[in-house]
């Protein structure tokens, strides 16, 4: 298709003032802008205008951009603000970093009466809510650090595979290495291991060695908005802490199960009534 | 998911200039961005990444600052700036340039869909169709919202030979 050399229409006079033309057709408007001088006028007029307005608003780019326009900080916003309980939480570790030695006192006294998987399960909780929100630092050591398992398995005192998660959507992002149970509740450090699926959703899983009475225990627990789901043998804790559905939850405790403890399917007892 | 975020954190500089050219108000601007990102977050499986992200952010914006401003008309809020007289134009600063704060008072002239329009294909450097799909309106009349705000802008700087009445809509 040709088009004759002089037929320049307003929406190529613009075109050419935004320089959105391509070669052949800047040459055409120039030709035609040449001969026609009310034409030139505009579109100079115009690129002033262009001009100006950039001039105007060039000192927006340079500017520092507020914190609170940082990509990730709102991410941990939203992720915080889908379940009440993570500003709870939030709000409680405040305390109790603020009420130092006092705030460990408390949390002996109120929660002495109870057993030591309920402890477990909080902190997996507590776990969970602090590091699921980051992102540059969601994890201390990246999956595919070399000796990862072997390092955590030395410092968790019994040897863990990460469960392969990927028939769920799951990827293992990475791990880390909590402090465990100090005082009369002595109880040695726990890892904690990141999945993530392509919704960005998360899960992780709190694992410590077997508790001094190697009791079997099986526990499903909402908390305030995230589902816990903690078992217990006489090698391995594992708590899995999610805000996926507890269905979900559940199914993934099933795989997480039978590779942790690379026991049969028959071993596999979700229904039985919490035993603690 | 890092990403996803890392991308939307190179998009916020220029979110923050056209949100800024919007509303001529820096924290009403910055509030527009952060709604826009968390907006953004929250809808993140909608986005099919078929499109460049910078265009959905954009489009995200957009709708915020027209929610806005209908929330704004309904409460009866002075927002609308369309109504503004045109005042006589005062001589440019330099020969052949227009001063700026006399283009700043000029994009007060301009009806919002002129505006929005217009700081697209001029501050983002859009190409008029990712314009067009931005903005949610045909070429054709992204093509006629841009003359008229050019004409809009010619008049309220001076640069028309003689002003005439402005035509909106």
């Amino acid at each position: 298709m040709t088009r004759p050399a002089f037929e320049v229409t307003t929406d190529m006079l613009h075109a050419y003032a935004d320089g959105q033309l391509a070669e052949n057709e800047r040459a055409t408007v120039e030709a035609y802008l040449g001969t026609h001088a009310d034409a030139a006028q505009l579109v100079t007029q115009w690129q002033q205008q262009n001009e100006a307005l950039s001039t105007l608003f060039a000192p927006v780019l340079g500017e520092t951009v507020p914190d609170r326009l940082s990509p990730a900080r709102i991410d941990a916003g939203v992720r915080a603000g889908r379940g009440r309980m993570l500003r709870g939480i939030a709000a409680s570790l405040v305390v109790i970093a603020a009420a130092g030695s006092l705030g460990w006192y408390l949390r002996g006294a109120t929660w002495a009466e109870e057993p030591l998987s309920e402890r477990l399960i909080d902190n997996a909780v507590v776990a969970h809510a602090l590091y699921v929100q980051e992102n540059t630092h969601a994890v201390e050591v990246p999956a595919n650090s070399p000796n990862l398992m072997r390092w955590l398995s030395n410092r968790i005192a019994t040897p863990i595979d990460a469960p392969n998660l990927s028939a769920h959507g799951f990827t293992f992002l990475g791990a880390r290495l909590l402090p465990g149970e100090t005082g009369e509740h002595l109880h040695g450090p726990a890892a904690q291991l990141m999945y993530q699926n392509a919704s960005a959703q998360r899960v992780t899983l709190y694992i410590t060695a077997a508790l001094p009475d190697k009791k079997e225990v099986w526990k499903f627990e909402s908390r305030n908005g995230v589902e816990a789901y903690y078992w217990a043998d006489a090698d391995v804790t594992c708590t899995i802490v999610s805000d996926l559905p507890e269905k979900d939850v559940r199914d993934l405790g099933k795989s997480i199960f039978e590779q942790l403890t690379r026991k049969a399917d028959s071993s596999w007892n979700p229904s039985s009534p919490a035993a603690s | 998911m890092q990403q996803f975020l890392d991308e939307i954190e190179v998009c916020v500089p220029a979110l923050r200039r056209y949100a800024r050219a919007l509303t001529r108000n820096a924290d009403r601007a910055d509030d527009l961005v952060q709604d826009c990102i968390e907006r953004a977050i929250r809808k993140q499986a909608l986005w099919k990444p078929t499109g460049p992200l910078k265009a959905w952010l954009f489009r995200i914006l957009l709708n915020l600052y027209r929610n806005e401003l209908r929330v704004a008309r309904r409460r009866g809020e002075h927002v609308a700036v369309e109504t503004l007289l045109v005042e006589p134009a005062v001589a440019p600063a330099q020969p052949g340039r227009i001063a700026l704060a006399e283009i700043a008072r000029a994009i007060e002239t301009l009806a919002a869909e002129q505006r929005e329009a217009l700081l697209l294909v001029v501050l983002e450097g859009m190409s008029y169709s990712d314009a067009a799909g931005v903005l949610g309106i045909p070429m054709g009349t992204l093509m006629s919202r841009l003359g008229r705000a050019r004409a809009a802008l010619r008049v309220a700087t001076g640069a028309a030979e003689e002003p005439r009445l402005r035509t909106v809509k």
